[in-house]
Formats: structure tokens, sequence, C-alpha cells
């Protein structure tokens, strides 16, 4: 589970984001094209790309980037 | 002057709620609603083109009319899910019901479709270039979205609607109307060649609620009318949150925006047409009162009618 990849996934479900920046300074909010229905997209890209079910949507609990992986790193493939 | 003879509408008969969609995950299901309204929508069957929804509007239309196919001199089909690129969907529903007489083609403006259908119709009657148009706004969004992309698929739902503009003096008068473009936001809801349905949900929305209330203004100048002599306002069932901004920001109660859209979801063009026909026959506005149509979608476009009531 790198960072690349989790990089990917986001820029799958929102290509106008450019991948680049701190991801503990990127909110959820702040990437281009980001809405409340475009999460639950963005969750099952991540569920797929890393065997995981998510129980917590990105942008649920946790508002940045960084903060989410970490939570995505905890959960069993 | 033209009037509205009769109305129409059809919703297929299979009935797909929130919790059936499967494919997205179960925790995610109820942001659907709480986001939209939408409870449940309905899908065309397998065997069910657009065109077979338009005839089952255009025939319950016709039905209320009274009057026979060969008494029609055009048809015209709002749609932004043809049955094929061409020929227009409109001679298919001319054929199914036997207008032999009648020219047919299609408008498509997309979720604006039918006002902008309603208003071409309108100038073509009072320009007595045909006597009786039947409008028909037709749907299968279901077969031109994507059913993996929450951000689309659960929005909306397959119907038609249908309206027969008359010069034959009516109950409901059409008058002013109001239509506009802006082809700079034309990435912003769209089916690229070869994909599918998408749109960008902040921008779409806040386009909504900013054009919603300049269409109802407009109209409401256009007619020099009082709020309240309008009886309803059948907005394009988009989002319910949508309306209830659009509401807000006109200063017409929210009591008198009629919703189906938790019923049927968004069909798009279609959308106007289901609701105008379902409000006059449950509201039964009176005379001397309004009904104001507004509707704002891909293109980017938006427009609006006012329509009067008027005794029989």
């Amino acid at each position: 589970m790198t960072t690349e990849r989790y990089v990917d996934a986001i820029r799958t479900v929102f290509p106008d984001w450019d991948g680049s920046g701190d991801l503990a300074a990127t909110t959820f909010e702040s990437v281009p094209g980001w809405d409340s229905m475009n999460s639950v997209n963005l969750q099952m890209e991540l569920e797929s790309a890393f065997g995981v079910n998510l129980s917590d949507r990105p942008a649920e609990k946790r508002d940045t980037l960084a903060a989410y992986f970490e939570y995505l790193k905890t959960q069993k493939t | 002057m033209a009037w509205i003879a009769a109305t129409g509408s059809y919703l297929p008969v299979r009935i797909v709620r929130n919790d059936e969609f499967d494919q997205f995950p179960p925790n995610s299901l109820r942001l659907i609603e709480s986001k939209t309204g939408i409870r449940e929508r309905r899908f065309a069957a397998d065997d069910q083109l657009n065109s077979d929804l338009a005839h089952e509007a255009a025939k319950a239309c016709l039905d209320q009319a009274g009057i026979e196919p060969s008494d029609i001199d055009g048809v015209i089909v709002a749609t932004s899910s043809p049955d094929r690129m061409q020929p227009a969907t409109a001679t298919r529903v001319q054929h199914l019901i036997g207008a032999r007489r009648a020219w047919a083609f299609d408008v498509n403006s997309v979720c604006s479709g039918a006002v902008f259908a309603l208003a071409t119709a309108n100038a073509m009657v009072q320009s007595l270039m045909a006597r009786n148009i039947l409008v028909v706004a037709s749907e299968v969004y279901s077969r031109i979205t994507n059913p993996r992309d929450f951000s689309t698929y659960p929005y909306f739902g397959d119907g038609a609607g249908a309206a027969l503009v008359t010069s034959t003096s009516s109950r409901w008068r059409v008058g002013a109307s109001v239509l506009a473009s802006d082809g700079s936001g034309s990435e912003k809801i769209q089916v690229p060649n070869g994909g599918k349905f998408t749109m960008v949900g902040k921008d779409v929305y806040e386009f909504a609620i900013s054009k919603g209330p300049q269409i109802l203004a407009e109209l409401v100048r256009a007619e020099r009318i009082s709020a309240d002599t309008i009886a309803g306002v059948i907005c394009h069932q988009a989002n319910v949150n949508i309306l209830r901004e659009i509401a807000s920001r006109s200063g017409i109660s929210f009591e008198r925006f009629f919703v189906n859209l938790d019923r049927y979801g968004n069909t798009a063009a279609a959308s106007v047409l289901i609701a105008l026909d379902e409000f006059l026959a449950e509201a039964r506005p009176t005379s001397g009162s309004r009904v104001l149509l507004a509707a704002f979608g891909g293109g980017l476009s938006w427009g609006g009618i006012s329509i009067s009531v008027e005794d029989e």
C-alpha cells in the first residue's frame, strides 16, 4: 500500500487533480471535482485498488488526504 | 394565442429503490435521499425504447384531448437520450401514434428540453404554421449513465410526459416564455462521444440555484403578476435541495413547488411535463391563476414558460 498507488487511485476518480502537494495539507474539499457523491466513487476505487472494505467514507471523519491514508493502512485486506 | 389542450405522462412499471443499488457501498445509500430527496425511480424495460415511453405519454395526452392523430400537424420530442443518433426519435413516435400528416423532429436541450420544445410549439402555433402540435419529452437515462458512478446513476430515472399545444382555446393558455443558453459551460453536463453521462456536481448545483430564481423572476415580470397569483411552480425535478433553495431565493413559498422527484428521480427533459401532468390533475388550479414552468440543464441551458389558467 504505497502513497503513489493511493494518489493514483484518487486521480482515477478526480483526473483534474495533479497529485502534487503535501497530502497532510490537502483536504478532500480542495480536490477539483470533489463532492459528497463523488466521495463514494473514491471509496469504491480505494476498496478495489487495495482490496479492503471501508466503513468510513473519504472526508467523512478525516479531512486531509494524509489522514485518510493512515486510516486506509489500518484496514485489513 | 396558443393553449395547452391536454397533458399526459408515462412512467415505466419497474420501480428501483435506493436500497437496490447493491453495486454501491451499503453505508453510502442513505446519501441518495439525504442529498437529493430521491427514494426511488423507474427504469424502462429492456425491450422498451425511448420512443415507446413517448408513445405511451402521447396516447394518454391525446386521449385526454379527445382528438384524432390525423388532427396533429407536428410532433416535437424533447430528449437527450434518443433511440438512436438518427433519425429523430420523434419520427418513430409520429409513426406509432398514427399522425400521418404530421412533421416530426427532436429538440435536445438536455433537462431544459421540454421548455424549449413547448416554446417552439407555442411560436409555431401563434404564427399560424400549425393548429395542433404534440410535444413529448421522453428520457431513458438509465441507459446513458454509468451504473458504477455514484455521482450520477442514482440521480436519474426514466419516463415521458406530453402536452398538446393548440390554437383552439382551452383552459390553459401559454403565456410568456424565456429561453437562454451559455455554451461556455458545455462541459459541465455532457455525454462525451462513446462515453456515459457526466456532470460537475458542485458547478451544476450553483448554476441551478442561480438560474431557477432568475427564470421565475423574468416570468413574473413579463406577465406582470404578483406572487399570490401563482398556483404552482413546476421546476425541473433535479434535486429537492435545489428546489428549496430556488423557493427561498425567489420568495415563492416552497409549498407551491410541485415535487415528485422522490418517486421518479431526475427524468431530465421529461421531468417538467410529467410534473405538469400530475400537478394539473391533482391541484386543479383555478381560473385567473398562473402555473410557472422552469427548467435548467446541459448546454448550459435554462428557460421557463408561464401558463394562465382560464375559464373553460
